[in-house]
């Protein structure tokens, strides 16, 4: 029967060609606005570690120079300076603790035919790949001991394994890196957490780390981040880089419990108040220890314009349905004398129903690919247009199924008044009449 | 087989009311062949709808094999109405983007019947209306006769108790018209019971009996058409 139903809808869809036309477009246009700004909306506002939401911490705290706020007043810098960042880290008074900080490195297959390039790394320490739960293909991160020893292994994103190593396992494979030969120890799966809260201050749209080296190697070889925030500028050698208030470096804990959480920010005043004794900290005190999601809302990950957008798009997305709910009754009830005949012959309501549901279901279907297509397309033009976005992964297999469920869905909806009105007419009205 | 009792059917429209049936009393045995006549807007049509199933009424008992259908649900009424009658219309309502196979089909899908049930009770139809080399046309495709012949095989095919049929041969030229006539004659031989709404005296003669309704009402007589047959009250 749901063949049948099926086949019908697809007749009647034929047969009136226009009107079946100007709905699927009109929802496919409706689909497509809104999904691209979901894709937008979704890139700058999920949070990637919801479930760790309340144990996972950033850590912030005021070094600006008296009368001159960061950004506005009362909030602290994005990132540390080297000294702070290390000084928390060396209390190891968390659970786990990250350093963290970007730049691009010169790489050289050794086991593999990989051409010389430049890819971005990440220099970080041990507790990442367990504190940001980053899924493995093969292997694993290193130890806190391999931190301390400075040993020279790296973890390799999916995507760089594939043009390295075609995909194979790589572990224990070789790969010239900064000049120095690195072994293998781990290949991430795909993790391209949207946004990318880890590093927020390289930009929603830095590209993605190629590699994961560790955070010593990256100090011994006296390379910056790529953003860094320097007062006054900074040129000299490194080691004063690393005692300069250059704030560079993104510096996470993982805690507990509250009782944990509160240790921290005392640990965090005691320390600020310290700096302030030597004459360091001029600014009131403003530690922040953020979660995820309290730091993205705290960087405006979504701004008030994405917002405004969203809502436009779905404004959008409702008058289309709404046009084609007008369309659909009109469709529909020009059919009621055939609606008659089935009635006569058998049909119960909820077959009715269920049949004008059903092509309304096939007008959804159609549209969802025509708003897949113009999310595809709205989502490249965002890309272009916002330089923030030109990195992040818009649309992923879950935002596709998403758009083809939503155009199905608002189809329905729509489909769903007129598709009753016309199960509830009396048969005998329509039956006599020619 | 059938049994109306006392029905009546009001429309209402604002404050207007039309009394389209008053207190009908009817009975219609299994094989029989009954005309209904009167004038325009005396409630043939009103009374064929009621008892097809296709209208509700607001008062009075209607029983059918014995079942009471004054309160049956909406899905027990279309399955009754699949199983046990057959629809013949004026204008043939037919499905026009189904063939006259998909047309003829109709009724077994709702039943729910295997497909090569379907297939083997759907040519049987088409080939008792003589429309075997026409499966695949289009209604479109077909002349009024050939299309209320169509329309005769989609009420045959599910084998119904009782045919309904609302002035069958109104948009027929004399042929075609003899033909359907025909055709009715046949199946009702066979044992189907029919009630037939009709303007023509000479398409009631065929009829075992005809009432006659009058503003909703039956007359006190019916005319036995047959040869044999005697005048007799309804009432």
């Amino acid at each position: 029967m749901l063949a049948h139903t099926l086949r019908l809808s697809l007749r009647a869809l034929r047969q009136d060609l226009l009107r079946s036309l100007l709905m699927i477009v009109a929802l496919g246009l409706g689909i497509g606005a809104a999904m691209t700004s979901v894709a937008v909306f979704r890139a700058m506002s999920v949070n990637p570690l919801a479930h760790k939401e309340g144990r996972v911490f950033i850590v912030q705290m005021d070094n600006m120079a008296a009368g001159s706020p960061y950004q506005k007043a009362g909030e602290p810098p994005k990132q540390l300076t080297y000294r702070d960042a290390t000084a928390l880290w060396q209390t190891h008074q968390a659970r786990r603790q990250v350093l963290l900080y970007p730049n691009q490195i010169a790489l050289e297959g050794l086991d593999a035919p990989l051409s010389p390039t430049l890819a971005t790394v990440m220099f970080t320490t041990a507790d990442l790949f367990p504190m940001f739960d980053v899924p493995m293909r093969y292997g694993g991160g290193w130890d806190a001991a391999t931190d301390e020893r400075g040993d020279l292994v790296v973890v390799l994103s999916r995507e760089l394994n594939e043009r390295a190593f075609g995909g194979a396992n790589s572990v224990g494979k070789h790969l010239r890196i900064g000049g120095q030969r690195f072994t293998v120890i781990g290949v991430t799966e795909a993790w391209h957490p949207q946004p990318r809260f880890y590093d927020y201050a390289a930009g929603v749209g830095a590209p993605e780390p190629d590699l994961w080296l560790p955070f010593a190697f990256g100090i011994a070889q006296q390379m910056r981040a790529l953003n860094n925030d320097c007062w006054p500028s900074y040129a000299g050698p490194f080691a004063g880089f690393q005692q300069s208030e250059c704030v560079w470096l993104n510096l996470w804990v993982e805690l507990g419990s509250p009782d944990e959480v509160a240790a921290y920010r005392t640990l965090m005043e005691r320390y600020v108040a310290d700096q302030k004794a030597l004459g360091r900290f001029p600014q009131p005190m403003h530690n922040r220890l953020r979660t995820v999601a309290e730091w993205l809302r705290s960087q405006a990950a979504v701004s008030s314009d994405v917002r405004l957008q969203t809502l436009l798009s779905f404004a959008f997305l409702a008058v289309c349905l709404i046009n084609t709910a007008g369309l659909l009754l009109a469709k529909f009830l020009a059919r009621v004398r055939e609606v008659s005949v089935h009635r006569a012959l058998g049909a119960t309501r909820n077959q009715i129903f269920l049949r004008y549901l059903a092509e309304a279901g096939v007008i959804g279907l159609c549209g969802s690919l025509i708003g897949l297509l113009l999310t595809f397309g709205g989502s490249a033009a965002m890309q272009r247009l916002a330089p923030d976005l030109a990195h992040a992964r818009l649309l992923d297999p879950s935002m596709i199924g998403a758009t083809v469920v939503l155009a199905i869905a608002v189809s329905l909806v729509a489909g769903a008044i007129p598709a009753w009105r016309v199960c509830r007419t009396v048969p005998a009205t329509f039956l006599k009449s020619e | 087989m059938l049994e109306l009792d006392t029905v009546s059917k009001v429309y209402r429209s604002g404050l207007v009311q039309t009394h389209a049936l008053r207190d009908v009393s009817l009975r219609i045995a299994s094989g029989e062949f009954v005309a209904v006549m009167g004038p325009s807007g005396s409630g043939k049509t009103t009374l064929l709808n009621i008892v097809g199933l296709l209208e509700r009424f607001e008062s009075g008992r209607y029983h059918l094999d014995g079942e009471d259908l004054s309160d049956l649900s909406d899905e027990r009424l279309s399955r009754l109405r699949n199983e046990k009658l057959g629809f013949i219309f004026q204008s043939f309502n037919l499905i026009h983007d189904l063939t006259v196979f998909e047309n003829v089909e109709l009724p077994l899908r709702y039943r729910r019947l295997k497909a090569r049930e379907r297939h083997r009770r759907v040519a049987a139809a088409l080939e008792q209306t003589g429309l075997s080399a026409r499966t695949d046309h289009l209604p479109a495709q077909l002349s009024g006769g050939q299309q209320q012949r169509v329309a005769i095989a989609r009420a045959l095919v599910g084998e119904p108790r009782l045919l309904l049929a609302d002035e069958p041969t109104g948009n027929l030229d004399s042929m075609a018209a003899h033909d359907v006539v025909r055709m009715l004659e046949q199946i009702n031989a066979r044992g189907t019971a029919v009630l037939m709404v009709t303007h023509s005296q000479e398409l009631a003669q065929r009829a075992n009996r005809t009432i006659y309704l009058l503003d909703g009402q039956l007359t006190d007589f019916t005319v036995a058409a047959k040869p044999g047959a005697a005048v007799h009250a309804v009432a």
